[in-house]
């Protein structure tokens, strides 16, 4: 008889998700903004949920796409801060992102991805004592395990609204950004993706990596816009 | 012939609380050539003596390179010391794939230990027969790791290993003041003096016989051997040797050799 094989069980489509992330560096440290709402389909589903995790003093990671597996993700990372703690060692944010690309990478070679856009932010513990040359990180993983360094990003449908916006704004001044000048950025670029994404959300908290003061979340914060030209171009009664 | 009833299994206690087999497999290791290790605060240095088994034989390799931060000296069973030399370039590597980063010394400290302790504690294994000395660099700065069969696995500022290895411990002990601040030079000629303690009066060490493993800031380690050592024997060469010295290991009967028989007899061929 022939051997009966039971049907592999796959996701294909992530059901609670998150938007947008959006980070960028500046002259001592990583900015990085997220909305706070988790979304059921195009349903706002969850409001007031952050969607960024502090590692330690010197990692942030934030995530896009399904809000299931990052936080089956916070626990794995749990467990690699305490296997770093085991000889006394926090782990940084190039490690922490090489182990996350070398995971998403061996979950989407077993057929079975990980539905999730990582961003890695951080500062390197030596980094942080030498002043000078203190270069702040901003690491991105797909959830096809593709990973790349960059000093700015936008993921989601931010990558196709955003990265030229945020470049052009990152290259006036490029590694002289000021903290204030990098969060006004990622603010302006909240609110283009306000307007374009039918998913994100005018609530959301920009976390930050600094090499003085470490990882410090953001406080939750609401943005407006400018909704007048609503009235003009969307042909309603 | 035995030593005792106790001691034909590594399972088994003495009633003195002692596991024969493995303290045999320490004796394996101080039978082997000796070896040195130092540190200073951005280098970390290993010399090994080589044996050949006879005139028509080069001499065997004692160090390995781990990775591109790391690197072992082995003395004791070479080919017990191979296979865990083999072991520590898999664990290297398999951090390097999982992480993207060289393995961090403490953690490929605590593998080694894991690994060694099995041998003492199942039943039908043999501890490995030999002690290593693992030099590397990371961003704790340089290491010098210590192992022998029994498990113990310690963190040095110098230390030495193999036959008459006792000698060399006594020119470090009356130098460990002087590594911090050296140079990787430095360094060098300090590992080979005391390596050369550990000759009997007749014997010297030579290019052939000789080999270094230096690693540290910005230096991935490295293997030198044969004609590149002349240049630091020439150094050690300028520090006359005091063979009436105590400990210089002029007879191998002398005072401060090792109190184990192993450390002062012929030693057996198959131990490098």
């Amino acid at each position: 008889m022939a051997p009966v094989h039971d049907e592999l069980q796959r996701t294909l489509n992530p059901t609670c998700t998150g938007a947008s992330v959006i980070a960028m560096q500046y002259k001592t440290g990583v900015v990085v903004m997220t909305d706070r709402v988790v979304s059921y389909g195009k349903m706002a589903r969850y409001k007031n949920v952050s969607r960024q995790y502090k590692v330690n003093d010197n990692v942030l990671v934030t995530f896009g796409g399904d809000h299931a597996d990052f936080q089956w993700l916070q626990n794995v990372i749990e467990r690699q801060v305490l296997l770093w703690k085991r000889f006394d060692q926090d782990i940084g944010p190039k490690a922490l992102h090489g182990y996350l690309t070398s995971l998403l990478y061996a979950r989407r070679c077993k057929m079975n991805p990980l539905w999730n856009t990582l961003v890695v932010a951080g500062v390197e513990e030596e980094e942080k004592n030498n002043k000078e040359t203190s270069t702040p990180f901003i690491g991105i993983i797909t959830q096809k395990g593709c990973a790349y360094q960059v000093k700015h990003v936008a993921t989601g449908l931010g990558a196709f609204l955003l990265n030229q916006a945020v470049e052009d704004e990152f290259r006036k001044k490029g590694d002289e950004l000021t903290r204030q000048e990098a969060e006004a950025v990622l603010k302006k670029a909240l609110e283009l993706t306000l307007y374009h994404d039918c998913v994100a959300d005018n609530d959301f908290e920009i976390g930050r990596v600094d090499a003085n003061e470490g990882v410090v979340l953001g406080k939750e914060q609401t943005i407006i816009g400018d909704w007048s030209i609503a009235e003009t171009n969307c042909q309603y009664e | 012939m035995f030593r005792n009833q106790y001691d034909s299994d590594v399972t088994v206690w003495s009633p003195q609380g002692r596991l024969h087999q493995v303290e045999y497999a320490v004796e394996a290791m101080k039978q082997g050539s000796a070896t040195v290790g130092i540190k200073s605060e951005t280098h970390a240095v290993i010399v090994a003596l080589k044996r050949a088994q006879n005139e028509l034989c080069s001499h065997q390799k004692k160090i390995y390179e781990i990775d591109t931060h790391s690197g072992v000296s082995i003395a004791g069973l070479l080919s017990d010391g191979r296979i865990l030399a083999r072991f520590l370039q898999t664990e290297c590597s398999s951090w390097r794939w999982d992480y993207k980063l060289p393995i961090p010394m403490k953690k490929l400290a605590e593998a080694m230990q894991l690994k060694l302790q099995a041998n003492t504690q199942y039943y039908g294994r043999r501890p490995f027969g030999v002690g290593l000395l693992v030099a590397g660099y990371d961003k704790d700065g340089a290491h010098i790791i210590q192992t022998d069969p029994s498990a113990e696995v310690v963190s040095m500022l110098g230390t030495s290993i193999g036959s008459r290895s006792q000698s060399a411990r006594t020119y470090l002990e009356r130098h460990v003041d002087e590594f911090e601040k050296s140079t990787p030079e430095q360094l060098i000629v300090h590992a080979l003096l005391a390596l050369r303690d550990t000759l009997p009066a007749e014997e010297n060490l030579s290019a052939q016989n000789t080999s270094i493993g230096i690693v540290g800031k910005d230096m991935p380690f490295k293997i030198i051997e044969d004609e590149l050592v002349q240049t630091h024997l020439d150094q050690v060469a300028t520090h006359p040797r005091n063979i009436t010295a105590p400990g210089s290991g002029a007879a191998p009967a002398a005072g401060r050799q090792s109190p184990a028989p192993g450390g002062a007899g012929a030693p057996e061929p198959m131990q490098q």
